[in-house]
């Protein structure tokens, strides 16, 4: 096995909504809406096991190709979509030094696991805003995929999150701050999750908008572990501290690309790589 | 426009990334080992009993390799250089098997009559790096096989891939062997090995591996 080097930090994206939504505490102005056509993908050879020691594993890769969509109903209601259209698993084959093979690789690509949210203003036009949002988490993805059968682009979960997301600009309005509270409540066995967050962003000249957002995603630990996977990006029992720094730049005025890199802190259950996202965006 | 047109081909190309790769696996270099699959106890005077013994290299694979056989008192016990034992007069020695650098040995009694030592192993698992598994296991000989078995009490956190080795390792697979995919990840289940692949005391651990990853998720030593 690999010998693991340097600083190794981690990543996820998973099928619920892993960041604070865009838009923060602010709803969806009527009519208006936001598209963003996005890439992540990671590639790893080391894990978070569940006691939050890294360990060297096969190297695992997973490919996202998504749409994101939000859309104001009302000048309070929006929804919003998630819907990873082309996703992709990989597993690295293992061959010794001396050539023989040990395990053959293996793919599988399918959808992923969508989601689908509504959000709801319940303080508007006040220095700090404040809404509430509603996911579901629909298990379209494969769980046990590939010819090994253990590749996953989705945990196979029905899910409902819970969020409360408050903001406030800041700067004559060139930054700003917000911050979640969410609550996950998994269906198969899987455990609850309790989701905290911060996100801050703040316009770089006239064209480039950087943010920094922190989550921390935790198990209640009040699922079945012997029923449900415990060693995938798509495991039972997931933690992690989050870090991912976004830079976004505006081609037009609603046209621009964006790219984040995902760090962790820490984790347990999750491939411990830095994680990487493309997207070009635009309002509408 | 154009400008979304090249985003596509942007994107796709980043599609093209997620090819299967290749990992390297190096080898682990162990010290070799030899071991004494015999399990007799106890050997009549006038009787002869041939010991059989395995040999491991510095990767950790059962080879075929030299053995050397040989007692402490060839007054009690004789031995040939092949393992072909004779107890010529009652008493206690040692019996060596060397290969190079490896070796093991047991103590025989010469005495009345011969005995052999219980068919059966034993042991308990426990759970690495947080992963749970428990519960206990036994080893059995039933005539060309051998049948691994867990109890009622054995359960095992869930993971994609998971298989059953016996290993001379606690947390490694090298040079051990497959038993079989893991049945289930509770209660009672029994694997059976061909005794050509494994002797009672071949291998001293029992792992459960998570193979496409892997990582070992529990082991259990035999205990006797």
């Amino acid at each position: 096995m690999k010998l693991i080097k340097g600083l190794i930090l981690t990543v996820l994206l998973l099928s619920g909504t892993t960041s604070l939504q865009a838009g923060g505490g602010w709803p969806i102005p009527k009519g208006k809406g936001y598209f963003k056509l996005g890439e992540y993908f990671i590639r790893s050879n080391s894990y978070y096991s569940p006691s939050g020691e890294i360990i060297d594993i096969a190297t695992a890769s997973i490919y996202i190709t998504s749409a994101y969509l939000e859309y104001g109903l009302t000048h309070r209601l929006g929804v919003t979509a998630y819907v990873p259209f082309f996703s992709r698993a990989t597993l690295n084959e293992q061959v010794s030094s001396n050539g023989t093979v040990l395990a053959a690789g293996d793919a599988v690509n399918s959808l992923g696991d969508f989601d689908l949210s509504l959000k709801y203003g319940l303080i508007v036009n006040k220095p700090i805003v404040v809404s509430a949002s509603l996911t579901f988490g629909l298990p379209l993805g494969n769980d046990s995929g590939g010819d090994t059968q253990v590749l996953q682009t989705g945990d196979g979960e029905f899910n409902v999150m819970l969020g409360l997301e408050a903001s406030r600009s800041f700067n004559k309005g060139k930054g700003y701050v917000s911050t979640l509270v969410a609550f996950n409540n998994r269906s198969n066995n899987f455990s609850d999750e309790f989701r905290i967050g911060i996100e801050v962003g703040h316009k770089i000249g006239s064209k480039v908008n950087g943010a920094l957002k922190v989550l921390s995603v935790n198990s209640l630990n009040n699922g079945n572990d012997l029923e449900t996977p415990s060693n995938g990006i798509f495991s039972n029992n997931i933690e992690y501290l989050a870090i991912t720094p976004e830079l976004s730049y505006n081609l037009k005025k609603n046209l621009g690309i964006s790219g984040a890199i995902g760090f962790a802190a820490s984790g347990k259950r999750v491939l411990a790589s830095p994680s990487y996202s493309l997207g070009i965006y635009m309002n509408f | 426009m154009k400008r979304l047109k090249y985003s596509w081909v942007f994107f796709l190309s980043i599609l093209f990334v997620g090819c299967i790769g290749t990992d390297i696996v190096e080898e682990v270099i162990v010290d070799t080992e030899v071991a004494i699959t015999s399990r007799i106890q106890s050997l009549a005077v006038g009787e002869s009993f041939q010991f059989e013994a395995d040999f491991f290299d510095e990767l950790g694979e059962r080879v075929s390799s030299d053995i050397v056989w040989s007692s402490d008192n060839d007054q009690i016990v004789s031995i040939t250089s092949g393992g072909l034992a004779t107890a010529i007069a009652p008493g206690d020695v040692i019996i060596r098997a060397v290969s190079g650098a490896a070796r093991d040995s047991v103590m025989l009694t010469a005495g009345a009559v011969t005995v052999f030592g219980p068919l059966e192993r034993s042991g308990n698992f426990r759970g690495l790096r947080n992963y749970r598994v428990n519960g206990s296991f036994t080893l059995t000989e039933n005539g060309n096989n051998l049948e691994l078995t867990f109890s009622s009490n054995f359960s095992s956190s869930n993971g994609p891939g998971l298989f059953v080795y016996l290993s001379n390792n606690a947390s490694r697979t090298n040079g051990g062997i497959e038993v079989g995919r893991l049945q289930r990840n509770s209660g009672s289940q029994t694997y059976t090995i061909s005794r050509d692949r494994a002797q009672l005391d071949t291998y001293n651990h029992v792992i459960i591996y998570c193979k496409p990853f892997g990582a070992a998720f529990g082991t259990g030593k035999f205990e006797d």
